[in-house]
């Protein structure tokens, strides 16, 4: 409710109270985060209270060693935070994950339209492509190790290499839906190739692009975290496998739960309104 | 050789041979209609003029010299599709600016045009819209403004106003007798709607036979009217397809319609 009065005394509503668009303007909270809509939220709430309902039933009748309860979980997450432990570790893995996302997204993407726009290109590719899709990630993981050591610059090629090829299928599927009849606009009035590329090329690859983008996150953080297991001295991946060690598994759930919500946030609080904003002119 | 000659000794399709032994002039500031039955590559030798095909033999050429380089489209060029081709995800102002990019990478001094020429074609209040939420006439009202703020001394169109009602249709007609009046441009105009023709062009090509040609190149007389259904240009109308009926059956059987409307009218 807060977030609602807020928004509608913030002055952009009146012009269009009562319709649709007002509703969802007012249900569109805070920096962009959606708030669930109607009957929708009831059903989220809900589902997310059942969880933790389940979850309780279960930690008490196994007992608390090999399932904590939801409560010593999350004040396990609150005593690690306020260590500094966990933020400390969250943040390193989750530099790993931006450094091998922006790696991964950005060659994925310029292979990817290569291959779309050049068919030799494709020929030539398109077989180291579908072995890399199927080459599996640990396979990866430990050559890049063999062979560049145990460094942060191992774990980021790793990682990018497990997406890449993930990535360009889908930009070569989006640059191959790209519309000849708008490119022969932009060629019958010489506009120029960077305009075109930004302003006929591109907004037609945004939904692909997107859709890579969202995947990617999700893909990349568990990699990550297979990474750091194998071959790290510190993030996420490397403190799971201490908690493995002493069979620790509030820390365990403490450190996926945390790790999770960030995860969570970055695709509620970036992604979406990115999507939003990039895919306005459909509304 | 003065004006844009366009000449075709062979266009093929898959093999197939589709256009044959084209050679016509076509002088300055003139609008030609090109006419014929669909399928016999109307909108091919527009492309061909456009420089989006470069697939053929012969050569178009501007008092003696290629119209445009090889692969590229001639500059001063304007052109209207069957569809209006707007980008969906940039507004109506932006969609005819990006004709206008070239000259406003390459002269600092450009001022856009675009909102005078919206102005013009009757869209000023729409600037800021998505083409989505625009009706069809409005997006083919824009597709004009983006032909026309180059000031084209070219425009090619093809088959514009198809798929509109009439008074939709007639509006847009007046709209760019009015644009061509103001800017003077060479035009050719493909359509397979004889009275469309004849109420527009000041020389109208007709396209027949297999591979097809020029059938019958026809100076449209003054009918004095502008109004597609009035019986002045039925009357027209039927006289040219009395007079060359052999030559045009198929040209007059793909306008029945067209036809049977200008009987009623009478």
């Amino acid at each position: 409710m807060r977030f609602i009065n807020r928004r509608v005394g913030a002055g952009d509503v009146p012009r269009t109270i009562g319709t649709r668009e007002s509703r969802v303007a007012a249900r569109t909270g805070w920096r962009g985060f959606r708030l669930p809509s109607g009957r929708g939220w009831l059903w989220r709430s809900a589902s997310l209270i059942g969880l933790v309902a389940v979850w309780e039933i279960a930690a008490r009748l196994a007992g608390s060693n090999m399932l904590p309860t939801p409560v010593a979980v999350l004040a396990a997450v609150y005593r690690y935070t306020r260590s500094g432990q966990l933020p400390l570790e969250l943040g390193i893995t989750l530099a790993r994950v931006g450094a091998a996302f922006v790696v991964a997204m950005t060659v994925g993407t310029v292979i990817g339209f290569m291959m779309g726009r050049s068919r030799k290109l494709n020929l030539l590719l398109d077989g180291p492509l579908v072995l890399a899709l199927n080459i599996p990630a640990l396979v990866i993981i430990i050559l890049c190790y063999l062979w560049l050591g145990l460094t942060d610059v191992a774990v980021i090629v790793a990682v990018a290499l497990n997406k890449i090829p993930v990535v360009v299928v889908t930009t070569r599927e989006g640059t191959r839906a790209i519309d000849s009849r708008l490119l022969a606009v932009a060629q019958v009035y010489h506009v120029p190739r960077t305009v075109t590329f930004h302003r006929v090329i591109l907004p037609q690859l945004y939904p692909y692009l997107i859709a890579s983008a969202r995947n990617g996150l999700a893909l990349i953080w568990k990699i990550v975290l297979i990474a750091e297991l194998l071959g790290r001295s510190n993030g996420v991946g490397f403190e799971l496998s201490v908690f493995f060690q002493f069979f620790d598994i509030t820390s365990i759930l403490a450190y996926t739960l945390a790790f999770a919500v960030v995860v969570m946030s970055i695709e509620a609080g970036v992604m979406r309104p990115l999507e939003k904003r990039l895919m306005r002119w459909r509304g | 050789m003065k004006g844009l000659n366009i000449h075709v000794i062979e266009k093929r399709f898959d093999g197939v041979v589709v256009l044959a032994d084209i050679d016509v002039t076509i002088s300055g500031g003139e609008f030609v209609a090109i006419v014929g039955p669909s399928g016999v590559g109307k909108t091919t030798l527009l492309s061909m003029v456009a420089g989006l095909d470069a697939d053929y033999t012969g050569a178009i050429r501007y008092d003696g010299v290629p119209l445009a380089e090889p692969g590229q489209s001639p500059p001063g060029l304007g052109m209207v599709f069957q569809e209006p081709r707007l980008m969906p995800w940039l507004t109506v102002r932006d969609n005819v600016r990006l004709a206008e990019a070239e000259r406003l990478a390459r002269d600092r001094s450009y001022v856009s045009r675009a909102d005078s020429l919206l102005d013009e074609v009757g869209l000023r209040t729409s600037g800021d819209a998505w083409p989505s939420h625009l009706s069809g006439g409005m997006q083919r009202r824009t597709a004009l403004a983006r032909a026309f703020v180059v000031e084209p001394w070219l425009l090619l169109m093809d088959e514009p106003f198809v798929s509109l009602d009439l008074p939709a249709a007639n509006q847009l007609r007046e709209l760019l007798r009015r644009l061509c009046a103001r800017m003077r441009p060479l035009v050719l105009f493909v359509t397979h709607n004889l009275s469309e023709a004849l109420v527009l062009a000041d020389r109208i090509l007709f396209l027949g036979d297999t591979p097809a040609r020029v059938v019958l190149d026809y100076r449209v007389e003054q009918t004095g009217s502008r109004d597609l259904n009035s019986p002045e240009v039925a009357a027209l109308s039927r006289r040219l397809l009395a007079r060359h009926q052999g030559l045009l059956s198929d040209v007059a059987g793909v306008d029945v319609d067209e036809g049977r409307r200008g009987k009623e009218g009478l």
